[in-house]
């Protein structure tokens, strides 16, 4: 699904140049769901903005989807965010002035389908997070949970391969969180491949597979790895 | 006070700050030269002509017909106009000050080709013209009853004038010119019987505003100007046009208004334009500071966070709406510099190409002091708002 | 799509309705202003002869003082001696020309309680209605023979036919003007150029005249011309005769020359007249004779004041100052939004969904500014019209300048949209998604 190799980031600002990424290389196949954790200015947030093709690395190559993606424009890059890539991000970042589902169809419009299809697409996706029944709600009017579900919702909605999460609890309380967790644990199993960057252990427990980013590098050191039927039984107890 | 800072953060968000330096600047050139264009205009406006303009009444009667007894006919008329209730005195006048039309001729002061000559413009009436306009005699006399040549042979040159002060000055400098002669293009000389103190050109951008004089000739086609009651102008036109009218009924009698009316249409122009120029200064000061306002509170809105930190760490709200007061006051005379500038290469080119006059700089010093006025007020609404930010912010949901 | 970005433009347009009626306001205003200076302008700048722009010229001779010419930058003087004129006349090179002045009479009708009224008069000849393309509503013009006669006949203009004979057929009738009597031959239908071009001595915006005669009527009459007389050299006129024989400027004269060959061969006659002239002692300045289109006439005698100049310059520089304006505005709000931008860039926005998003909005912004901006000119040639006397020909719009005023708004707004536009396409997405 996803291939990085050798790929490093550098920030210049005026003389001085912060190595974000160095020589990271890292893969992810199809259908499993990642953690990558790791500390304050590990590479969490720029390996999920090359990931998710919202920056180019400064060198290595990136494949998506067997392709390779490192050397796109921008149009080409904004193409395959909106076709292949969903994101969720820990402040939700819902468009205030539009309602749930037109908040859903952010990326649908962008992928210039029919209105007819749009419109399935949107009722699923907000049927699968169960807020059908809010659809001609502001996000304002939602409480936070229920906010990262339309989040959700809307990456889904482009029926994605890959969905990249930002914290997508760190907003919520332990309840919702839970719900939310439940939720992309329910959309992993359906086939679609997650990333989510967290740095609460608990969570990135309940992934498949935890990377762990240290100094803009993948750490070999898992500081908190669960035991693997530990993390099964979390898993068949939400099932 | 901390200019450095504030310009350095200046210099890393330029674009507000040069939107509004280039706002101010234009708002600068159109200010100065409209003002200038203004003042010049209503200079030129209130020069006095030197009659009693607003005591003044003029009308005008066509008398077609061969062998007419032009000097009959005009006592006759000057007989009904004076019974008129509210009319003092009437003259027969071939034009106004002011009015656009009339005569001009160059005249000498010696009889030798190439004695100095000067332009005058020159009026032709009756023995009543200076009572009834409200000029003053200075010097000498005016014209005798038998002076007056009424119906002139065509090209007449008079044998005696009354000049205008400034006239007489133009002709003999500071010697007494009365019983000296001036002299026609053709040679004829005239003979200086007296001096008015002043009554401009009927045509009001011409040169020598004030070099006029008076011939002692009448004809039946002048108008009558009437001098009436303080007060009373605009009422009587309709009795005059009609009392007039009345004399003969085959005659056609017209263009009956007050001096008023007609001074007023001549300055048309020149009102309409002020006008004009004063509504598009009101409008680019209220724009201009409606901008100020407008980017003075996104920058405000934009730096919430770090005036909340600097009101945290210790800075008074005295201190935030400072610093937003320099900050306007930097720009606004960044864009004063400018718009001097531009306001010269603006007048320069309006001398040049149509002959407007050059841009004096008295009020260079008045407009940079409004403008200051009207940055520094235009960010005191957003730079209070800044400075009730909560220090609290700096703190909350990072 | 485009429907998607105009409901987006329209609920950011809600969202800050103040801030969209500001950027509105200030773009109507630059239009509103500019548009009515703009309008006199272009109004008192347009040929009024536009289909007879090559063909119909002035006639200049400089019979002026050899000592001083008549414009300081040394054009020849507006108007003919009469002496010069009538050697015009001679001529059969032009298709058509005329000689003319301005005169009032005093008109009586037949009835017998009408009092006299005053009208404003032509002397010209002929050849004037054909060479200007004056419609005629009944008869004719008159021809030569009763140019070269003086024929006591009169062409009404519509609404000096329609004051002395209410608007009916008066061919044929009799009016008396100065007590003479006048055979009506013809009426015209409305005209009325926006220029008084072929004589700006007496009001260049002023209406055309009411009644036309043939030229020598007044000559016959012995009667001066309404207008301006310029006498340069020391002369003794003590009769009419010596008036006409004088080098004093007072008439007009106009020549319609259809080809290039036309033009070039009466110059060469207006040239050779001035050299048989200049043989018998006249015409000593350097030779100086002009034939000029209308447009060439208008602009060198300034029909177009400096001030209508000026106007047009600062109110122009005022819809720069609104433009500014409008940027900064429009730099505010856009900048403002730059996070939800960035949300829909990671959503797989491209730049250029997000410039079509905004440029839509800002097209939205300039078409009300265009069509608040219209209103506001019609506001201000209101104005105009009430401020000065006999502009109501000049101080209107017609549909070129609406079209013009919408164009303008619309650019303006684009312009000033362009670089706000710019800067938030140029966004970094990933900047704007961490915080909220």
């Amino acid at each position: 699904m996803l291939k990085m190799n050798d790929v490093s980031k550098i920030y210049t600002a005026g003389l001085i140049e912060t190595h974000a990424l160095r020589s990271l290389s890292l893969q992810v196949d199809d259908g499993e769901f990642v953690a990558v954790t790791g500390p304050s200015g590990s590479g969490k947030t720029t390996f999920l903005n090359i990931g998710g093709l919202l920056e180019a690395p400064s060198s290595g190559s990136y494949h998506l989807d067997s392709v390779d993606v490192s050397k796109l424009n921008d149009a080409d890059r904004s193409r395959i965010r909106n076709e292949k890539i969903g994101f969720i991000f820990q402040g939700f970042n819902l468009i205030p002035d539009l309602n749930i589902a037109d908040n859903v169809d952010v990326p649908l419009r962008y992928r210039r389908l029919p209105a007819a299809e749009r419109k399935r697409r949107i009722d699923e996706a907000l049927e699968l997070v169960g807020l059908t029944s809010r659809k001609q709600h502001l996000p304002s009017q939602l409480s936070g949970g229920q906010q990262q579900r339309v989040a959700i919702a809307r990456a889904i909605a482009g029926e994605p391969k890959l969905i990249l999460a930002d914290e997508p609890t760190g907003n919520l309380d332990s309840l919702m969180a839970r719900q939310v967790m439940e939720l992309l644990e329910s959309i992993n199993e359906a086939g679609t491949t997650i990333i989510m960057v967290t740095h609460d252990p608990e969570l990135a427990r309940r992934a498949g597979r935890n990377i762990h980013l240290l100094d803009g590098q993948v750490s070999d050191f898992q500081p908190l790895d669960p035991p693997p039927e530990e993390a099964d039984k979390d898993i068949a107890d939400v099932a | 006070m901390e200019i450095r800072p504030i310009l350095s953060t200046l210099m890393r968000n330029r674009t507000g700050a040069i939107l509004i330096a280039l706002q101010i600047a234009l708002t600068m050139a159109v200010i100065i030269n409209s003002v200038f264009i203004i003042l010049e205009r209503r200079d030129t406006m209130a020069r006095p002509t030197g009659i009693d303009i607003d005591e003044l009444v003029i009308t005008r009667v066509s008398t077609v017909g061969d062998d007419l007894n032009v000097r009959e006919l005009i006592e006759n008329d000057m007989r009904v106009l004076r019974g008129i209730d509210g009319v003092s005195a009437v003259t027969k006048i071939s034009t106004m000050p002011l009015s656009g039309s009339g005569s001009s001729t160059s005249l000498r002061s010696g009889d030798q080709q190439d004695s100095p000559s000067f332009n005058i413009g020159y009026y032709q009436g009756d023995r009543h013209v200076l009572d009834t306009l409200g000029v003053e005699i200075t010097r000498g006399r005016w014209f005798a009853e038998t002076e007056i040549i009424y119906d002139p042979a065509q090209g007449l040159d008079p044998a005696v004038i009354v000049l205008a002060d400034s006239t007489a000055e133009a002709a003999f400098g500071d010697g007494d010119p009365i019983g000296r002669f001036i002299y026609t293009s053709t040679g004829n000389p005239i003979e200086v019987i007296g001096t008015y103190d002043q009554m401009s050109r009927p045509w009001y951008n011409w040169g020598d505003f004030y070099d006029t004089a008076i011939y002692p000739h009448v004809e039946l086609n002048y108008l009558y100007a009437l001098r009436v009651a303080p007060g009373r102008a605009d009422e009587l036109v309709p009795t005059i046009e009609q009392t007039l009218a009345d004399v003969d009924p085959d005659r056609l009698v017209g263009g009956t208004q007050t001096m008023r009316s007609v001074v007023d249409e001549t300055y048309q122009r020149d009102v309409a334009m002020n006008r004009m120029l004063a509504i598009v200064m009101c409008l680019v000061v209220v724009i201009t500071a409606l901008g100020i306002i407008g980017l003075a509170s996104f920058s405000v809105a934009q730096r919430r966070r770090q005036i909340g930190t600097r009101r945290a760490v210790g800075a008074q709200k005295f201190h935030i709406l400072r610093y937003f007061l320099v900050e306007n006051w930097l720009i606004t005379t960044g864009g004063i510099v400018l718009g001097l500038v531009l306001s010269f290469v603006i007048n320069n080119h309006l001398v040049q190409t149509y002959n407007f006059a050059k841009l004096d700089a008295v009020y260079v010093p008045v407009v940079v002091l409004g403008l200051w006025c009207v940055g520094l007020l235009a960010t005191l609404g957003p730079a209070r708002s800044a400075a009730q930010i909560d220090p609290a912010i700096a703190t909350r949901n990072v | 799509m485009l429907k998607y970005y105009f409901r987006l433009a329209w609920s950011s347009i809600r969202r800050n309705p103040l801030l969209t009626m500001l950027m509105i306001g200030a773009i109507a205003l630059g239009i509103g202003v500019s548009m009515t200076t703009l309008t006199l302008y272009y109004v008192m700048s347009s040929n009024p002869l536009p289909f007879k722009s090559e063909q119909v010229y002035a006639v200049q001779l400089d019979a002026w003082d050899p000592e001083e010419p008549y414009y300081d930058d040394d054009s020849p003087p507006p108007q003919l001696t009469y002496g010069d004129a009538a050697a015009m006349m001679r001529s059969d090179i032009p298709t058509y020309q005329a000689t003319m002045i301005s005169r009032g009479f005093s008109v009586k009708t037949d009835q017998p309680e009408a009092r006299p009224q005053r009208v404003s008069g032509r002397a010209t000849y002929g050849d004037f209605f054909a060479m200007f393309d004056v419609p005629f509503a009944y008869g004719t013009g008159w021809d030569r023979a009763a140019d070269d006669a003086a024929e006591r006949v009169v062409v009404l203009s519509k609404d000096a036919n329609e004051k002395f004979f209410g608007g009916t057929n008066s061919v044929g009738e009799v009016i008396y003007m100065d007590e003479q009597p006048f055979r009506v031959v013809g009426v015209l239908a409305s005209w009325r150029p926006v220029t008084r071009f072929y004589d700006l001595n007496t009001g260049a915006f002023n209406d055309p005249e009411d009644v036309y005669v043939p030229f020598l009527v007044p000559i016959s009459l012995e009667y001066g011309a309404f207008g301006n007389t310029n006498c340069w050299k020391p002369e003794n006129i003590e009769s009419y005769e010596q008036f006409l024989q004088s080098e004093c400027i007072w008439v007009q004269h106009w020549a319609q020359l259809d080809s290039a060959a036309q033009k070039a061969e009466f110059l060469a006659f207006m040239d050779g007249y001035a050299a048989e002239q200049n043989a018998l002692g006249r015409f000593a300045r350097p030779r100086n004779n002009r034939l000029s289109t209308v447009t060439e006439w208008l602009d060198a005698r300034e029909v177009v004041s400096a001030d209508n100049t000026l106007l047009v310059v600062l109110s122009f520089m005022f819809l720069l100052i609104c433009l500014l304006n409008t940027v900064g505005l429009m730099l505010a709000k856009f900048i403002n939004r730059a996070p939800l931008v960035g949300v829909r860039r990671a959503l797989g926005a491209s730049r250029l969904d997000v410039i079509s998003q905004h440029a839509v909005e800002v097209l939205i912004v300039g078409i009300g500014g265009g069509l608040v901006g219209l209103c506001f000119a019609y506001l201000g040639l209101l104005a105009v019209r009430s401020w000065y006397e006999g502009y109501e020909y000049l101080a209107k719009l017609d549909v070129t300048m609406m079209l013009v005023a919408i164009a303008l708004a619309i650019s303006a707004a684009l312009l000033a949209g362009l670089y706000p536009t710019w800067r938030i396409s140029r966004i970094q997405p990933a900047v704007h998604l961490k915080t909220q």
